[in-house]
């Protein structure tokens, strides 16, 4: 079972996953509805597989697939994966959808070379708390990264328009305005997951431990990684900088934000843990 | 196969001509059976568009091209040396025709979608009509699942191939959906017109017109549900709006950078100028900056020539598509030449075995009567199958009529009426 679990379905799934990519590259050189309509339907057929593949490796561990650096890099890869789902079911994005599918599939080939399979059970990564503290913050940290390529994809646009450059990749991206709007709404919603993430990490501080903290290196890097995200959403909020420029902020605090997420998490894992 | 077809389009007459040449439709009855009074016409439809005029014929035998000018320039009342030009074609190359029609690619504008609206309602009209017969139904119930199909899997109809809609294509680009976007019009003239119709086609409710004469802003922002704003245009106007589209017959600039910078100068949100005017409206020194987008005639021009480049490089797909629907519907037709025959060496195989069945019945017990009707009927079926299957590679593989007919002959029975019909039917195809 550990087998099938740990290693058998990640191979799978990253097949499954680069099929996918294949028919999206395919689509994206060149508009066909009857396969858009298919890899549509395709990928609410991956996401099924990877929720079920999630569900089994919890069963196996009775615990949230949090217990290592590689099942959260999987985990995170479900959670980008989600949304990017969400958002075809809203709007038509021939080729942004690329993104997402190349960073789900990079995340999957980390977790497998990383190891999925958790040799220890972390005292502190089990019970209730835990895992609802680490799955808002990477449901957060997936959104972040979602309001960073749709971003990209408005600065894409953006060139595309102003250069006049008519070609395919003028009519396979959504509409400026709409991406735009998914950005603002994937950054609103990113900030609040962080936010509620970071202050139950605290009150269960303050709470169980009476106080004394728990990942207190962890902690302060996530508390700083707030403040950035609170300073664009702010920024957002008030619409200081213009959507161009917020796009572009977007893209370079996504950026940020996935660094220093991977460092805390690699830090904390690899013994950089209080 | 039977199909004739003979038509005009663009390519060949003038718009003058061609609106001439139009069938009202009040008149396609009597079009119609002036046609049908041709014995030898089993079925009609007529195509009749501003780009084209075709018939689409389901002859008994082939008509000679003087018969089909004729029958055309007298329908489409075309002078004798205008009846020369009409295109005719026949059998395969027919059914190739009018599957690259309903798919847009022998349209004025490539990959165009209204021409597959008006297969649809030819045919339509057609069948209400009773003109059609099977072999036509085939034909147009393929076009138009030819022409679906075409715009499905490839891009053919895709991007604007005129300037408003590459304007009005660019705005939906822009900002998406117009439904909350404010516009304002500057200029009341028929650019402008067609321009605000298209984007109140995409929603837009929000308007505001500014003109040179005020009673023609008047009476646009009244067909528009919208307001007039002053002339010129003012800052206060620029900052409104979210869209600014200008085409005005003014020598001189209208839009000032000057004053738009005045204007944007707190603004966050994007903002669109379509410049439809020859010569410029807006101030050839705004440029396209963060939120400012500014696009001009030419630009659109440039648009609209990609966009045909693109539907020229998905027609090389459609016609692959079209190709291999006209294989469909000839290996269609060749199976249904035999038909008959099949149905023919059925019915008398089946006779024959029945009458046996009966006639020995009497022999054997309950139970091995039982097995004898299973066994007489798969050595039945064994025969016919192969007896079909030979029928059909010598129709459809070698297109070979002769072993049909053989076949027929082979199994008529004295009593049977029906064979003469086959037969006749098939001789007609052997003489083709």
């Amino acid at each position: 079972m550990n087998l099938i679990v740990y290693l058998l379905l990640p191979a799978l799934l990253v097949l499954v996953y680069s099929g996918l990519l294949a028919m999206w590259l395919q689509l994206a050189g060149r508009p066909d509805q009857q396969l858009e309509r298919r890899a549509v339907r395709a990928g609410w057929a991956a996401l099924a597989l990877y929720a079920i593949w999630m569900a089994l490796v919890s069963l196996q561990q009775r615990q949230v697939p949090v217990l290592t650096v590689g099942q959260l890099l999987a985990f995170l890869g479900l959670l980008i994966w989600a949304d990017q789902t969400y958002v075809q079911h809203r709007i038509r994005q021939r080729l942004l959808v690329v993104l997402p599918l190349i960073t789900v599939i990079l995340l999957l080939l980390a977790a497998v070379v990383v190891g999925i399979h958790p040799n220890t059970h972390p005292k502190a990564m089990s019970g209730p708390w835990s895992a609802f503290h680490i799955t808002l913050s990477l449901a957060g940290v997936a959104m972040l990264l979602g309001s960073g390529v749709f971003g990209a994809g408005a600065m894409i646009l953006h060139r595309q328009i102003t250069h006049r450059a008519f070609g395919p990749l003028f009519g396979a991206l959504p509409p400026l305005g709409d991406m735009n709007r998914l950005r603002s709404f994937a950054l609103y919603v990113g900030w609040w997951m962080i936010t509620i993430s970071l202050a139950s990490s605290i009150v269960y501080m303050i709470i169980a431990n009476a106080g004394a903290p728990i990942f207190f290196a962890h902690l302060h890097v996530m508390f700083g990684l707030w403040l950035v995200i609170s300073v664009l959403t702010l920024s957002e909020k008030r619409n200081w900088l213009g959507q161009y420029r917020q796009a572009r902020m977007s893209v370079v605090l996504s950026a940020l934000i996935l660094l220093m997420v991977m460092a805390s998490v690699v830090q904390m894992f690899l013994g950089g843990r209080a | 196969m039977k199909l004739e077809l003979i038509g005009l389009n663009h390519t060949i007459f003038s718009a003058e001509i061609r609106g001439r040449a139009a069938i009202n439709p009040d008149h396609l009855s009597d079009v119609v059976n002036r046609i049908l009074e041709n014995e030898n016409v089993e079925g009609v439809v007529v195509l009749s568009t501003c780009n084209r005029v075709e018939l689409y014929l389901s002859p008994k035998l082939h008509s000679s091209e003087a018969e089909l000018r004729s029958l055309f320039a007298d329908v489409c009342h075309l002078t004798r040396e205008e009846s020369f030009e009409p295109y005719i074609m026949r059998d395969a190359e027919v059914t190739q025709h009018l599957l690259r029609v309903a798919s847009g690619l022998d349209s004025q504008f490539l990959g165009e979608v209204q021409i597959l609206t008006q297969v649809k309602q030819a045919y339509h009209t057609a069948l209400q009509l009773a003109c059609t017969n099977s072999i036509l139904n085939r034909l147009f119930l393929q076009a138009i699942e030819c022409g679906k199909l075409v715009r499905t899997r490839t891009g053919i109809s895709q991007g604007a191939v005129s300037v408003a809609y590459a304007a009005v294509d660019l705005a939906e680009r822009v900002f998406g959906k117009l439904t909350d976007r404010k516009v304002l019009l500057v200029g009341a003239g028929e650019t402008i017109q067609l321009a605000s119709k298209y984007i109140a086609e995409s929603g837009a409710t929000s308007w505001r017109v500014s003109n040179r004469t005020p009673e023609r802003a008047q009476l646009l922002a009244d067909a528009l549900g919208g307001e007039v704003a002053a002339w010129p245009v003012r800052e206060e106007d620029l900052a409104w709006a979210d869209l600014i589209v200008s085409a005005t017959n003014s020598p001189d600039v209208v839009i000032s950078a000057e004053s738009v910078k005045h204007a944007l100068a707190h603004r966050r949100e994007p903002v669109l100028f379509l410049d439809l005017a020859v010569p410029r409206d807006v101030d050839p020194a705004l440029q396209s900056a963060d939120d400012i987008y500014v696009y001009c005639v030419d630009d659109f021009r440039e648009m609209v020539e990609a966009n045909l480049k693109l539907r020229e490089r998905e027609a090389v797909r459609a016609a692959k598509l079209v190709d291999r629907e006209v294989e469909e519907f000839v290996t269609w037709y060749r199976e249904n030449r035999i038909a008959p025959t099949i149905q023919q060496l059925q019915l008398v195989l089946e006779a024959i075995r029945t009458t046996e069945v009966e006639n020995n019945a009497h022999r054997f017990t309950p139970e091995d009567r039982e097995q004898m009707e299973k066994f007489s009927r798969a050595m039945m079926k064994k025969v016919t199958s192969l007896i079909v299957a030979n029928l059909k590679r010598a129709s459809l593989d070698k297109n070979d009529l002769s072993v049909a007919r053989a076949v027929t002959m082979a199994f008529a029975r004295e009593d049977q009426t029906s064979v003469k019909e086959v037969l006749e039917k098939l001789d007609h195809e052997l003489s083709h």
